[in-house]
């Protein structure tokens, strides 16, 4: 890469985190709008539970599954927006890097890149693509390898 | 009623913890992180505390370990409510004085049953 790509790098990683910036701002407020729509149902379902007689505390059940359902789909705004914040954090350290010239070394730049992740399949992808550096590119298949379904809600007691 | 502290920089995620276990029948207080959690619970009591790990300010696990040197919050159940699920972390939770660890997403009836087992 001669100094002309990276000139003309540096403002393609800057739309990139412009971009994401925008798109998690969207995202985040009818994400808040639904889950308080969701949220409501919920609190309207255990009301009906609490207070009516048995048939409308029948009717209220079902309501209440579908409100929880609901609660548990949603969540996935969350692990979307840690994940889309670390690939917008990771493209602005390469824009620091290529834009300045005086920025992070390589390597301080992929450790600290690593250290923000959350998730334990994120590390892992990390480890398999950034770390080795000998694959460049995750097949469908090796992508479900890395995830782990089996934490996913689960509850462990110390 | 029995009140419960949660704590998650995230508002939807605060909004459907907040509905599940008002649906349960506990009260509910909220803060948006760490260093918010701990500024109300220097002053006010609670029964159970549920944090999110990663936040601004201040995270959940350092949140964790000043809950624990106050006096009011040494024998108050604390759960962790985070996507990490690596063993490193979950050690560094138990350390700090966590109760226990639960993977998001979670699952409404699940966090009910364990809050029940708790209280």
């Amino acid at each position: 890469m001669d100094q002309d790509d990276i000139h003309n790098l540096a403002p393609l990683l800057l739309l990139a985190v412009r971009q994401l910036d925008a798109a998690m701002l969207d995202a985040s407020a009818e994400a808040e709008l639904l889950s308080r729509a969701v949220a409501s149902l919920g609190e309207r379902g255990a009301h009906l539970r609490d207070t009516g007689g048995d048939t409308t505390q029948a009717k209220a059940l079902p309501i209440i599954a579908d409100a929880q359902r609901a609660m548990r789909a949603l969540q996935f705004h969350d692990r979307l927006s840690q994940r889309v914040t670390h690939v917008r954090d990771a493209l602005a350290r390469l824009h620091a890097v290529v834009a300045t010239g005086e920025g992070e070394e390589w390597r301080k730049v992929r450790e600290a890149i690593r250290a923000s992740f959350t998730m334990e399949d994120e590390r892992q992808i990390f480890d398999a693509l950034v770390a080795t550096g000998s694959r460049p590119k995750l097949q469908r298949d090796e992508r479900d390898e890395h995830r782990d379904p089996a934490s996913s809600g689960s509850v462990e007691i110390f | 009623m029995r009140t419960i502290l949660t704590v998650d920089d995230s508002t939807s995620m605060r909004q459907m913890v907040k509905a599940t276990l008002q649906s349960a029948g506990y009260g509910v207080v909220e803060a948006a992180d760490g260093q918010e959690a701990l500024e109300y619970a220097r002053d006010n009591a609670v029964d159970l505390v549920i944090s999110d790990v990663n936040m601004p300010r201040m995270d959940g696990i350092t949140l964790i370990g000043e809950l624990r040197a106050l006096p009011n919050y040494r024998l108050v159940p604390m759960l962790m409510l985070t996507t990490e699920s690596s063993q490193e972390k979950k050690l560094e939770g138990k350390r700090a004085g966590a109760t226990g660890w639960i993977v998001k997403p979670f699952n409404p009836a699940q966090l009910i049953a364990t809050l029940k087992k708790l209280l």
